[in-house]
């Protein structure tokens, strides 16, 4: 499995507080993630397995996405590697 | 003496030699053998307003052909009238085509699809506020930000499929 990027890391942040929209992302970012990019970036997190969307209306173009436990765990990973073992502690 | 309400469509021939059809809404009191129109509205939505105030209170016979007297004819502020419905394509249509014919089904759905519904709805939104220009604004904005994308998108492809090929032989 390929380790998210910096940007992918910052995504995954994002859906951790919840299910999202694309361009909900984009305006909790404070401007990191750009309009242009994200769904990009956003299928590239799913085709690696963080995340999965779906489309809650049907006949909606609109997907919502949320992180998938591989994307929990690289999270996880992530704080240790930043923070030291408490941090997982912390975050259960 | 019972009250009737009936609804008809009549003809009207107006004193200009114009030819109307109009819906009529008349409310009759049956006396026996005479009716008495005590109230009646006839309207031509959208172009014309007849008021017939004459025809209240005339006697007319079970099967008689009535004849109306139009009095007056009005036309409405040209503003009151509705606007003529136009029904346009929504922003991006032709460059969503473009993109549905050029990429796969799940990439269109997954990267695309989802970028052109938030300029659609953004749109929209600029729309119902009223604000024509800026609406077309972000119709060009959002365009030139697919085609951004969609540059982007297929740099990095074009980039994976090489490393791919390479990893190959």
């Amino acid at each position: 499995m390929q380790f998210p990027t910096k940007t992918e890391m910052l995504i995954l942040g994002l859906l951790a507080g919840g299910e999202k929209y694309g361009l909900q992302l984009v305006k909790d970012s404070g401007g990191k993630l750009k309009r242009g990019t994200i769904y990009v970036l956003l299928d590239r997190l799913e085709d690696k397995g963080f995340i999965t969307s779906k489309t809650p209306e049907p006949g909606s173009a609109r997907r919502l996405y949320t992180i998938h436990g591989s994307g929990v765990r690289a999270l996880r990973a992530q704080e240790v590697f930043e923070h030291g073992l408490p941090a997982i502690g912390a975050m259960a | 003496m019972t009250e009737k309400k009936e609804r008809t469509t009549v003809e009207i021939l107006t004193g200009a030699n114009i030819h109307i059809v109009a819906d009529d809404w008349r409310t009759y009191v049956d006396g026996g053998d005479q009716h008495f129109i005590v109230s009646q509205q006839n309207l031509v939505w959208p172009h014309l307003t007849i008021k017939d105030k004459d025809l209240l209170g005339l006697p007319m016979t079970e099967g008689d052909d009535l004849q109306l007297q139009v009095t007056e004819i009005a036309d409405p502020e040209p503003a009151l009238r509705p606007a003529k419905p136009k029904i346009v394509r929504p922003p991006a249509h032709f460059t969503s085509e473009v993109f549905r014919f050029i990429y796969n089904k799940k990439t269109f759905d997954r990267v695309f699809a989802p970028q052109i519904q938030d300029l659609r709805d953004e749109h929209a939104a600029a729309l119902a506020d009223k604000h024509v220009h800026l609406a077309r604004w972000i119709a060009v904005r959002e365009t030139a930000r697919l085609l951004f994308m969609m540059k982007a998108h297929a740099l990095v492809s074009i980039i994976k499929t090489f490393v791919q090929l390479w990893k190959i032989h």
